[in-house]
C-alpha cells in the first residue's frame, strides 16, 4: 500500500523539480549566455515482491544543460574575428574620415601653394604676390601639423584603449580563475555539473575572447586553461595570470606588452597580432595611424627639403644666395623607458630623396647592436658607432653605455608633419632668380614650380602629390577591407552564434508545451495519491466493522 | 535554417531585419543630401585617389588660365610697344629718303634732322617703357633700372639677356618679352653694324653735314665720309633694323597664336575632367530615388512582420 504512495509522490516530487526546470528557463529566456536545462528522468531501482519485479516511481537522474562543446569553440573563435575587424575598421574609418574632411586636405594646400609660386614668377619683384606665397605655405605648412595632430589623438586614445582593453582582459582572467576553483569543487561532489557556474564561465571567457584571441582547454577536475594565441596562458589551474602594458615612450608612440604568472617575472610578449579588440587596436595603430603620420610626414620632409635645395640655389631679390625656405626637420629618436643605460641614438638625414618613411628599431642585445627596419622587418648589424642606410646615418653614443636589453625608436618622418615650418620671414628673401641672376629673373621660381611634378621622393619614383595620393588611398584601401571583413565575419558570427543559440537558447513555446505536459503528469500522479487513498479508505471501512 | 530557434533569436533576427533596412536607408538619404556617391574615401578607394589628381588638376589649369591671361596682357603690351618702335623707324627711314634728294635746301635738311632727333629720342622712351606693374620690360631681368640712356650717338644699354618667361600648361612657358639687344640691336661695338639708336644719330649728322669724330669712327673707321654716304650708311642700317623689329612682330604674332591654342585646349581639358570627376563622385539622382523608395518599403515591411509575429504565443490560450 505504501508502495502506491511512494510511487505517486515519487512522480509528484520528480515533476515539481521538472516544472521548476521550466520555469527556470522561462525566467532566463533572456539571460545572456544561460543554456537550457532540461530535467532527466529515471525509473528507480524496482522491487522484487514473490518473483515478480515492480517499479517503484520515478526520480530526477540529472539536469542538464543544452550544450555543444564545438560550437561554443566556434563562436568564441568568431567573436573574437568580429570584435577585431569591427574595431578595426572604426578606428580605420576615423582616419579615413579625417582625410576626407576638406580641412585636412593637404594636397589643396600644395595646389594653393603652388599657385601662388606661379603669381611669383608672373612678377618676380612684386612684394604682394611674394607676400600671398609666404601666406600660402604657412597655410600649407600648418595643415600638415595639424593632420599629424589629429593623428597623434588618435594613435594616443588608441593607447589608453589598450590599457582599458588589458585591465578588463586581467578581471576577466580573474573571474575564470574564481570559477574554476568553485567548478572542481563542485564537480567532487555527487549530483552532477554545476550549470549555471559552467554558463557564467563560459560567457566570461567568450568576453575574454572579444578583447583578446584565446584558446581555451578544458581539464580532468572540470577547471580550464587559457591562452592566447601567442602561446602565452592567462589562466591555468594555478590561477590566473596578468598583463601589463609598458608606458610608451610618448603617449602616442607604440607599446610593449608583458604577462606575468602569480608572483613570476614578466616575460615580454613580441608577437603582438593577438587578435579580438586589444589585437585590433594594436594593428590598426601600426599599421594605419602611424602608417598615414609616417607618410604625411614623408611628404613633409621630402617637400622640405627638395624644396629648400632648389631654393638655396637661386638669388633673393636683395641678390643674394636662398637660405632655407622650410625649417629642416630632424628625425625623432627616443630610448625606450625600460632601458638602464644613458646612451642616447641620434639619427640626420643624408638624403631626404632616399627616405622610405620606415621607423627603425635600434636594440642591444648579447652584446650585439641591431637596427631593425620596422616597416620591411629586416634586421642589420651594426659595427662601429655609425651606420648609413636609406638616406639616414644613425649614431649610437656613447656605445660603451649600452646595457643589455636596451632599446631605441627613431622616426625619422613619424612625427615630421608635427614640425614643419617655414622659415623666412621676409618675402624679399624668396629666391626667384637663379644664381646671379637680375631681379627680374623668374628662374628659379620656375625651376620650384617643376618640383610639383618631378618624382624627386622615394628614390626618384614619386611626385610630392603621388605620396599624398597613396597615403591617402591605403587609408581608403585598409578602412574598406576592414570594413567588408567586419561584415563578413559578423555575419559568419551570427550564423554560428544562431545555431548554437538553436541548441542552447530557451523557446518560450517550448517550454509552455513542457508546462502543459508536466501540468497534466502532476495532475495524473495527484490522482495516484487520490486513488491510493481511495483505496486506502475503503479497505479501512471494510475492517473497522 | 535550423529546426529549432530559441524566443530570443526569433527577437533578435526580426530586430536585425530592421536595424538592417534602416542603415540603407539612412545611407541613401545622405548621399541624397549630400550629392554625392562617395561619402568618405572608404567607400571607394580607387575613385578617391582619381577625384583627388582630378581636383588638383582643375586647379592647375585655373592657375594656368590666369598665367595664360597675364602672358596674353604681357605679349600685347610688348607688341603695342613693338610697333610703336616699327612706327618710329619706318619714318625715320621717309625722311632718311626725303634728305637724301640733292634738290632739298640746307635749311630743310636742318629740318628734318631736327625731326631726327626728336625721334631719337623717342625711340630711347620707347625702350625705357615699363610695365603697369612698373617693370622696365626691355630690360631682361634687370626690370627695376631704365636699361638705355642716352650716349650722343649710342644708347648704353644696362640690362641683360634675360627673357620673362611664364607657364602656359605644366612644363611648358612661352617668353613674353625681349631683351632691348634683341629688338634695337647690340651696336657697332659688339656687332660692326649701326643698331638703331646709332643709325638716327648718323642719319641725323649726315643731314647737318657735320660728322662728329664718334660718327666718322663708326662709319669710315674715322676718316671723313661725305654727307650722302653718311645717309645712305644709316638707311642701310635702319633697314636691317627694320627686319629686326618685323622679325620681333611675327615672333610676337607666333607667341600669341600660341597661347591662345593653348588656352583653348586647357579649356577642353577642363570640360572633360569635370565630366570624369561628376562620374566619378556625384550621385545619380534617379536610381538613388528610386532604391529609397524600396528601401522603406523593406523597412515598412519589417517592422510589420515584426509586430505581426511577435504577438504570437502559446501563453496566449493557456
Amino acid at each position: 500500500m505504501s508502495n502506491i504512495f511512494d510511487i505517486g509522490s515519487s512522480a509528484l516530487n520528480s515533476l515539481q523539480r521538472a516544472i521548476s526546470t521550466t520555469g527556470n528557463n522561462i525566467a532566463n529566456a533572456n539571460t545572456d549566455g544561460y543554456s537550457r536545462q532540461d530535467v532527466e528522468f529515471a525509473s528507480r531501482t524496482p522491487n522484487r515482491i514473490g518473483g515478480f519485479t515492480f517499479g517503484t516511481g520515478v526520480e530526477v537522474s540529472s539536469v542538464e544543460r543544452a550544450y555543444d562543446a564545438f560550437l561554443t569553440q566556434d563562436v568564441r573563435a568568431r567573436t573574437s574575428s568580429s570584435s577585431y575587424f569591427e574595431s578595426y575598421a572604426t578606428t580605420a574609418g576615423q582616419v579615413d574620415n579625417l582625410m576626407a574632411d576638406p580641412a585636412t586636405s593637404i594636397s589643396a594646400a600644395m595646389d594653393r601653394f603652388f599657385a601662388s609660386m606661379e603669381a611669383v614668377a608672373n612678377s618676380p619683384t612684386s612684394q604682394a604676390e611674394r607676400q600671398v606665397m609666404l601666406s600660402e605655405a604657412e597655410t600649407l605648412a600648418s595643415r600638415f601639423n595639424y593632420v599629424d595632430a589629429r593623428l597623434s589623438e588618435l594613435a594616443e586614445n588608441s593607447n589608453e584603449q589598450m590599457s582599458v582593453y588589458v585591465t578588463d582582459i586581467n578581471q576577466y582572467a580573474q573571474d575564470i580563475a574564481q570559477l574554476n576553483v568553485q567548478i572542481v569543487r563542485l564537480e567532487k561532489t555527487p549530483g552532477g555539473s554545476p550549470n549555471d557556474l559552467l554558463d557564467q564561465r563560459d560567457r566570461a571567457i567568450e568576453s575574454l575572447a572579444k578583447l583578446v584571441r584565446v584558446d581555451s582547454r578544458v581539464q580532468e577536475d572540470g577547471s580550464i586553461n587559457v591562452f592566447t594565441t601567442s602561446g602565452h596562458r592567462l589562466v591555468s589551474q594555478s590561477g590566473a595570470e596578468t598583463l601589463r602594458l609598458s608606458p610608451a615612450q610618448q603617449p602616442d608612440g607604440p607599446v610593449r606588452l608583458f604577462v606575468s604568472a602569480p608572483g613570476g617575472a614578466d616575460t615580454e610578449i613580441s608577437n603582438l597580432s593577438l587578435g579580438g579588440e586589444l589585437g585590433a587596436a594594436i594593428d590598426v595603430s601600426l599599421n594605419v595611424i602611424d602608417r598615414a603620420r609616417r607618410d604625411i610626414g614623408l611628404l613633409a620632409v621630402g617637400l622640405t627639403e627638395t624644396f629648400n635645395t632648389q631654393h638655396e640655389a637661386g638669388d633673393t631679390l636683395n641678390q643674394v644666395e636662398g637660405a632655407e625656405f622650410f625649417t629642416s626637420i630632424t628625425p625623432v629618436a627616443t630610448a625606450s623607458p625600460l632601458n638602464s643605460g644613458t646612451t642616447i641614438v641620434s639619427a640626420v638625414i643624408d638624403d631626404a630623396t632616399e627616405l622610405t618613411g620606415a621607423s627603425y628599431q635600434i636594440d642591444y642585445t648579447d652584446t650585439v647592436v641591431t637596427i631593425t627596419n620596422l616597416s620591411t622587418n629586416t634586421t642589420q648589424e651594426i659595427n662601429g658607432t655609425t651606420v648609413s642606410i636609406d638616406g639616414l646615418t644613425f649614431t649610437v653614443s656613447p656605445f660603451s653605455n649600452l646595457t643589455d636589453g636596451d632599446r631605441f625608436l627613431v622616426e625619422p618622418t613619424g612625427r615630421a608633419a608635427s614640425s614643419m615650418a617655414v622659415a623666412i620671414t621676409d618675402t624679399s628673401d624668396i629666391a626667384a632668380a637663379n644664381s646671379g641672376g637680375n631681379v627680374g629673373d623668374n628662374r628659379n621660381m620656375l625651376s620650384l614650380i617643376n618640383l610639383r611634378d618631378a618624382n624627386t621622393l622615394k628614390d626618384g619614383t614619386q611626385s610630392v602629390y603621388d605620396i599624398y595620393n597613396n597615403a591617402v588611398s591605403q587609408v581608403a584601401v585598409d578602412t574598406r577591407s576592414a570594413r567588408a571583413n567586419a561584415d563578413t565575419e559578423l555575419s559568419l558570427l551570427q550564423s554560428v552564434t544562431d545555431r548554437r543559440d538553436g541548441i542552447t537558447g530557451v523557446n518560450l513555446e517550448e517550454e509552455a508545451a513542457n508546462l502543459i505536459r508536466y501540468q497534466q503528469a502532476y495532475q495524473a500522479a495527484a490522482q495516484i495519491i487520490t486513488t491510493a487513498n481511495d483505496v486506502f479508505d475503503t479497505l479501512l471501512r471494510a475492517t473497522s466493522r | 535554417m535550423i529546426g529549432r530557434m530559441s524566443s530570443d533569436q526569433i527577437h533578435q533576427s526580426g530586430l536585425d531585419v530592421i536595424l538592417d533596412a534602416q542603415k540603407k536607408l539612412s545611407r541613401t538619404q545622405e548621399e541624397l543630401a549630400s550629392g554625392k556617391r562617395l561619402l568618405t574615401p572608404a567607400d571607394d578607394p580607387v575613385a578617391t585617389a582619381q577625384i583627388q589628381s582630378i581636383r588638383s588638376e582643375l586647379s592647375r589649369i585655373e592657375t594656368m588660365q590666369s598665367n595664360i591671361s597675364r602672358a596674353s596682357s604681357e605679349l600685347a603690351m610688348v607688341e603695342d610697344s613693338v610697333a610703336n618702335v616699327e612706327g618710329l623707324l619706318m619714318r625715320a627711314r621717309e625722311l632718311a629718303v626725303r634728305g637724301a634728294n640733292d634738290s632739298l635746301s640746307l635749311q630743310d635738311r636742318e629740318i628734318i634732322a631736327t625731326e631726327i632727333d626728336a625721334l631719337r629720342e623717342q625711340l630711347i622712351a620707347a625702350a625705357n617703357t615699363q610695365s603697369s606693374d612698373g617693370d622696365y620690360i626691355y630690360a631682361g631681368y634687370a626690370v627695376s633700372a631704365a636699361p638705355y640712356t642716352d650716349a650722343t650717338v649710342n644708347a648704353t644699354y644696362a640690362g641683360d639677356t634675360g627673357v620673362r618667361a611664364i607657364n602656359i600648361a605644366p612644363g611648358l612657358t612661352v617668353n613674353t618679352r625681349f631683351a632691348g639687344e634683341a629688338v634695337f640691336g647690340q651696336g657697332s661695338a659688339a656687332t660692326g653694324q649701326l643698331n638703331a639708336f646709332e643709325a638716327l644719330a648718323v642719319l641725323s649728322a649726315g643731314l647737318r653735314g657735320n660728322a662728329s669724330a664718334a660718327i666718322t669712327s663708326l662709319t669710315n673707321n674715322g676718316n671723313a665720309v661725305t654727307q650722302d654716304e653718311a645717309i645712305n650708311i644709316s638707311m642701310q642700317a635702319l633697314d636691317t633694323n627694320l627686319e629686326t623689329v618685323r622679325s620681333v612682330r611675327t615672333q610676337l604674332g607666333v607667341r600669341m597664336n600660341r597661347v591662345d591654342d593653348q588656352q583653348a585646349l586647357n579649356a577642353n581639358f577642363n570640360v572633360r575632367l569635370q565630366e570624369t570627376l561628376s562620374g566619378l563622385e556625384d550621385l545619380d539622382y534617379t536610381k538613388a530615388i528610386t532604391e529609397m523608395n524600396l528601401q522603406m518599403v523593406a523597412l515598412e515591411a519589417a517592422q510589420m512582420a515584426y509586430t505581426k509575429t511577435q504577438s504570437l504565443s502559446l501563453f496566449n490560450y493557456m
